[in-house]
């Protein structure tokens, strides 16, 4: 085949053009959304550190403290990743050249992978001590537990819960953002010259 | 209050003006820059939908710097990569999966020579890919390293592989 064959072949495609009647809605819809998930972001970050501080005020002995001071540090991190990635993806870099946009596509998620790892080792350290925590507790009130068995159960049982929910869906992301960094090295390799 | 109404509405009608006008003259060329990225029906009406809001979105920022149909092909391809870089690996860009879709594919539209055409394309790397398309689509080089961010000449080195690649794969056919 020629060019102009490969050409012929490829503009003649059936391709229609994209309805434009429902572009104004959809991208009202998109924003609308955008916008509540971003004050879910701020609203539930903010809650979060908000009853962590409560807790701290509540109970000031210092393993506690320790713990909820690690849990806020992790909750405004991940608020603050989140957070970052809205702004990141109304910065408008779609209409950069496609090189710097996949250096910037590839920049993020390698920031992201970075975190995610930090945040994945952070909870792995911090379960067990949240358990040998959670442990000492049951010790220490050893006669209301043995009285009413249940409230140890759901307090370990949601923590191991939580814990490993969190660890799981960590290692999933860290799977994931790995595929996609190698990807966009694979396609921005193929753009040196 | 009012003013900001009125203000919003006229902006809008503008908007959806220079959207109209600008998808009249280049809406069916974005559209196919979707088959570049994938043979699959769903996903690439759904591609073609994204360009579409990417335009949308991207219009009022257009500055001039560049010719309008640079601008868009832009948006349309970082469009196009932004929603296939979360697919996983099996899916565009990845040799095994090709070789498994051009089988299925060859059996299915043997003869459509646009298909034919458009599986090499998805086959090639990323840059090739984007510089052949471009080229197809009647941009002059310069134009193409505009979209791409890439000088003119390896532009040309760009086509000049994708060319002997699809060659290479018609002629093994």
């Amino acid at each position: 085949m020629t060019d102009e064959e490969l050409m012929n072949a490829w503009r003649g495609a059936q391709t229609s053009t994209p309805r434009t009647d429902w572009i104004h809605k959809t991208w009202r819809r998109r924003k609308l959304l955008r916008d509540v998930g971003l004050l879910a972001e701020y609203l539930g970050g903010g809650g979060a550190i908000a009853v962590a501080a409560w807790f701290v005020y509540r109970s000031l002995n210092a393993p506690t403290l320790s713990l909820l001071v690690l849990v806020i540090v992790i909750v405004a991190a991940s608020w603050w990743m989140s957070t970052r990635h809205y702004i990141m993806a109304r910065s408008g870099a779609q209409t950069h050249e496609t090189k710097s946009y996949l250096s910037e596509l590839l920049r993020v998620a390698q920031l992201e992978l970075e975190f995610t790892r930090a945040y994945t080792r952070l909870t792995m350290i911090t379960l067990p001590l949240i358990m040998l925590w959670a442990m000492f507790q049951l010790y220490s009130a050893a006669e209301v537990y043995a009285s009413e068995p249940w409230r140890a159960i759901i307090g370990l049982g949601g923590i191991m819960s939580i814990g490993a929910g969190m660890i799981v869906h960590a290692r999933h992301k860290c799977a994931r953002l790995e595929d996609e960094v190698e990807r966009l090295q694979q396609w921005a390799h193929s753009f040196a010259p | 209050m009012f003013w900001a109404v009125i203000t919003s509405t006229i902006k809008d009608r503008r908007r959806a003006a220079e959207f109209e006008q600008a998808m009249s003259e280049h809406g069916a060329a974005l559209a196919r820059v979707a088959r570049a990225y994938t043979p699959d029906g769903a996903l690439r009406r759904d591609l073609e939908q994204e360009i579409a809001l990417g335009v949308w979105r991207a219009l009022p920022n257009w500055s001039g710097d560049a010719s309008l149909r640079t601008y868009l092909f832009r948006v349309a391809h970082n469009r196009c990569i932004d929603a296939i870089r979360r697919q996983r690996p099996h899916e565009p860009f990845t040799e095994d999966q090709h070789a498994h879709r051009a089988d299925t594919e060859a059996r299915v539209t043997a003869r459509d020579s646009l298909e034919q055409v458009a599986r090499h394309i998805r086959a090639l790397p990323l840059s090739q890919a984007q510089a052949f398309t471009l080229m197809l689509e009647g941009l002059p080089h310069a134009e193409i390293a505009e979209v791409m961010g890439t000088s003119t000449s390896n532009v040309g080195v760009l086509i000049h592989r994708a060319r002997a690649s699809i060659k290479d794969a018609m002629e093994e056919r």
